[in-house]
This record gives C-alpha cells, sequence and structure tokens, in this order.
C-alpha cells in the first residue's frame, strides 16, 4: 500500500505523531479490555512474522495451535511465534540480554551476532531520541542474515518503542509494517514510507480497539445476567485474551457446562464466534 | 562437583587484542570438542569477553578447519564438530557394529511429511502420501517409532472428530539433520512456488473422496510404492 504520491515526508511525520499520540493515550489507559485488544494485536503480529517467514498459517492457524494445545505439547511453530509477540504484550517491556535470549530461544530461535547488536544498540538509545524514530531507527540500521531472526528485530524495535514511550506493555506493531521498515536505505523517501507504514498500522490498531471496547461493553453488559457458576471467570478471560476455546479450565464448570455458557454468551451478542465450525469453536470479543 | 571452578578471566584485558582473540578461538573450540550435544552461544559466551563478535570468530575458526577432515557445523541452534561427509566410508569400514538407527524408506517419507507440512496429523499424511487411497494408514507405530527417537513431538490438537493429534518435528530433528532452522528445509521454496506445500489443496482430494466413495481420485503426490517398507502393512 502506498500514500499518495504528494504525501510529503512533513505530512507523514505528523500522521505517523497523530497515530502514536492515540495508541499511546490508549495504552496507558487500564481499560478492562486492554489485554484483550493487545492480545489481538500480538495475534496479527504472529501472522505478520509467519507471512516473512513464508510459513502457511494464518491468524486461525495460529488461534488453533494456541488453543488447541494441551499443557506439555509443542504449540509447533505457529504457536511459538505467536508466544514470542504474546510475550511483548502482557509484560513490562524489556531489553535485558538474559530476558530477550530466553524469549527467543523458547521460540526456537538462536540468537545471533545481529540480534545482540541490534538489542545493545537499542539498549542504548541516546536520551534525546523520541521513541517512534529509535524504533524505526533501529530496524532501517540493523540488517539480519537469517531470516527466521527477522520477526526477533521488529520485536525488538517494538520492545524499544514501548520503554521509549514509557508503556507498561509492549504493543505487537512494527511486524505488521515490516516491508517498508527494513528496506534499509537512509534516503527520506524510505524514512516517509516507514512513517506512513506506521501510521496505518496505529490507526489499524485503535480500529481494532473500537470493536473490542464495543464488544466489551456489551460483554459487561450482561454480566449481570449469567448464572453459571464460573461465569466470571470467563468474562475475565475474554476481557484479557484473544480468544477462549474448549480448553479453558474453570473450576466450578463443567465441560458442557462452559460450552453452554459459551452459547449463551453467542445468543446475548456478547461474544463472536472465530472459526466457522461447528466443533472446537473458538469465541472472542 | 567437587570443587565448583575458579571464576574465568573472560575479559583478558593484560593481552594483546591478538593474543585475546586466539585464547578466546581456542577457548570455544574446546568447549565444542569437548561436548556431545551442539553448544548454543550462549554458553560459548560465558567463556569469552563480553566484547566478543561471537559470530565472527565462529566464521574465523570455520575457515581455520578447512584442511581438517572434520568441520564446524551449526545446528539446531548450537555448534559441534563433525566428520565431514566424504570420510563417510572410511568410518563405517572402521566401525561396522555401529550402525545408526536408520530409518526405513518409508519412515524417512513420513518424517519429511511431517517437516514440511507441521502441523499435521496421521490421517493427513496418509492424504499427502496417496496412503489411504490404496486403502493403506500410516501404521500408528511407524509415527510411535520416530516419536521414541525423538524427532517428532506431539502437537495441538486437529479441529476434527476424535481431536487426532497433529505432529511436529523437534529441535532433535534439526540437530540430526544438520539443519538451522525450519526454513532451511531442502528445496522448500521451489516446493513451495510449485504448489506442493498448500496443504489444504492437497487435502482437498479427501473431501472429494468423502462425498462420493466411489470416485477413484490419483493420489496428491503420486503412489509411493516404492517407498513403502517391506515389514509394513
Amino acid at each position: 500500500m502506498r500514500g499518495t504520491a504528494d504525501d510529503g515526508l512533513a505530512d507523514a511525520t505528523l500522521r505517523a505523531g497523530a497515530g502514536l499520540a492515540l495508541v499511546d493515550r490508549l495504552v496507558r489507559q487500564d481499560t478492562p479490555w486492554r489485554g484483550a485488544w493487545l492480545d489481538r494485536l500480538a495475534l496479527e503480529a504472529a501472522a505478520a512474522s509467519l507471512r516473512l517467514l513464508r510459513r502457511p498459517e494464518d491468524v486461525a492457524g495460529i488461534r488453533d495451535a494456541h488453543h488447541l494445545c494441551r499443557p506439555g505439547d509443542d504449540p509447533g511453530p505457529a504457536g511459538r511465534v505467536y508466544a514470542l509477540w504474546r510475550r511483548l504484550a502482557t509484560g513490562r517491556p524489556t531489553l535485558a540480554l538474559d530476558h530477550v535470549e530466553h524469549a527467543a530461544s523458547r521460540c526456537g530461535i538462536a540468537w545471533t551476532d545481529d540480534l545482540e547488536a541490534a538489542r545493545a544498540a537499542a539498549a542504548d538509545v541516546a536520551d534525546g531520541v523520541t521513541p517512534l524514530a529509535a524504533a524505526l531507527d533501529l530496524v532501517a540500521s540493523h540488517q539480519v542474515a537469517r531470516l527466521d531472526t527477522l520477526p526477533v528485530l521488529l520485536w525488538l524495535a517494538d520492545t524499544l518503542l514501548a520503554r521509549r514511550a514509557g508503556w507498561p506493555v509492549g504493543m505487537p506493531l512494527l511486524a505488521g509494517a515490516a516491508g517498508p521498515l527494513t528496506r534499509a536505505d537512509a534516503t527520506s523517501e524510505h524514512h516517509r514510507r516507514a512513517l506512513v507504514a506506521y501510521a496505518r498500522i496505529a490507526l489499524g490498531a485503535l480500529d481494532t480497539a473500537r470493536a473490542i471496547a464495543d464488544q466489551a461493553a456489551i460483554l459487561q453488559g450482561v454480566a449481570g445476567k449469567l448464572r453459571a457458576k464460573g461465569a466470571s471467570m470467563v468474562v475475565a478471560t475474554l476481557l484479557e485474551q484473544d480468544a477462549v476455546g474448549p480448553g479453558l479450565r474453570v473450576r466450578t464448570l463443567s465441560d458442557r457446562g462452559l460450552r453452554r455458557l459459551y452459547d449463551r454468551l453467542l445468543g446475548l451478542g456478547a461474544v463472536r464466534e472465530l472459526t466457522g465450525r461447528s466443533t472446537f469453536r473458538l469465541y472472542g470479543l | 562437583m567437587a570443587r565448583p571452578p575458579a571464576p574465568l578471566d573472560t575479559e583478558l584485558t593484560d593481552l594483546t587484542p591478538e593474543a585475546r582473540w586466539r585464547e578466546w578461538m581456542a577457548r570455544v573450540e574446546a568447549v565444542i570438542f569437548a561436548s556431545d550435544q551442539p553448544v548454543p552461544r550462549e554458553i560459548l559466551g560465558r567463556v569469552v569477553g563480553a566484547k566478543c563478535k561471537l559470530d565472527l570468530l565462529l566464521a574465523e575458526l570455520e575457515a581455520e578447519l578447512a584442511a581438517r577432515p572434520y568441520q564446524l557445523a551449526r545446528i539446531a541452534g548450537g555448534y559441534t564438530l563433525r566428520t565431514r561427509p566424504e570420510h563417510r566410508d572410511a568410518i563405517r569400514t572402521a566401525f561396522p557394529e555401529v550402525e545408526a538407527p536408520a530409518l526405513t524408506k518409508l519412515e524417512g517419507t513420513v518424517l519429511m511429511t511431517v517437516a514440511y507440512y507441521q502441523p499435521v496429523t496421521r490421517d493427513q499424511i496418509g492424504w499427502i502420501l496417496g496412503h489411504r487411497v490404496d486403502g493403506r494408514q500410516i501404521d500408528r507405530d511407524l509415527v510411535g517409532r520416530l516419536r521414541r527417537l525423538g524427532l517428532i513431538a506431539n502437537g495441538p490438537r486437529s479441529p476434527e472428530p476424535g481431536a487426532p493429534i497433529m505432529y511436529v518435528t523437534t529441535p532433535e530433528f534439526l540437530k540430526r539433520f544438520g539443519l538451522e532452522s525450519l526454513d532451511a528445509l531442502p528445496e522448500r521454496e521451489k516446493l513451495e512456488e510449485a504448489g506442493l506445500l498448500d496443504k489444504a489443496r492437497l487435502l482437498s482430494q479427501r473431501l472429494a473422496l468423502a462425498q462420493d466413495p466411489a470416485a477413484n481420485l490419483p493420489a496428491p503426490l503420486g503412489h509411493m510404492e516404492d517407498a513403502v517398507d517391506p515389514r509394513e502393512g
């Protein structure tokens, strides 16, 4: 996707800045549905990463890998990449070597000099540099020799942006703009395209937030009507995660009870069914 | 583990840069040599200085071993020393009694199917290889053996009746086949361009057959008769 031809650098900067300011406000607010929103962004970042790695799994495939995997089993390539991005979206952003190296190795990616150079650069960005400039520059100025480490570079840049912006959690955004971000020539045209791409993904994240907020409002509105024991825990999990499925463990609910609760929520319009299947269904905001 | 080792001087500030580099390289080689498992980077990082460019050092070590009958290999995210393939016959002649747990042709074919199409169920493997068309299934025991060898593992369940397990390859698989990561699988790009990695398309014939059991459909990847081990079914 391209901006219009007369999109100047100044205009692109303004748009990216506006996008960043809007997501900044939202991610700092401790809205009840922030977890679900960020997890949805993590899912999209995982899908973008798998496209970079030329793997076939899409959003639906990633959800299945994650939700239909029993504890102790291996979620496979798609589930592991999703786990990397979920880590960013659920924890305080940190660039400490042992933390990021551990996160990458959990996803089957060995740490390389390329990644270490990027991490070290990210860890000592000078104080005056703005968060967005620092993150975009990190991606533009570091190249990775191994394809499977490219999502980790983007993940480091998202972590850097979150740290510089002082966010309580990371926001998986940059993987969605990997193309314009990684073309590493230092021209103003490259810079303009990277900024336009950032503005686009930030606005996309806001659309996602709006849809989730509307759905969350309906869910919270009907929460009082649910009589099933354990319903409050299911509601809380829906606000915290992209999706829930048959694997959700609720002590006070049988599998059948859980299914009936999902059906009830679906009937009330409080959740959406995400797979289009009649069995092994997954539900989310 | 009688006594903990004295803390190792990794920075070696008293040496000239050149001598320091030699010492680091020697240490890294010694650590890799001493281990019977591929050594991950973070472990190699423990014996060199914080500023040491490990990838550069390993590349130089690799170049230095060019004249030796063994080489530095990067597998499953770690480093190991192994003999060069051209000495295979000599080594087999020297140790005729040692035999690697060889895979049968069919086991190898199934393993590669898991590698390229993962996560994938036993039934799907059969369909991709065309076995089901002949009324034969991929044997539970065959998959079990690949699991016992640590080459594949249980992955997510497939969203279909019975929730069959889908299989995925393990780090041990990458190690045994000398692969750095899954995108290093041979000819992956070519297979992809030819549309042969499109699992949904390969399995669409299964659906067609379910609707019309009388239809005599060709196997997606051709019949694999020559790959069938006589000991199987």
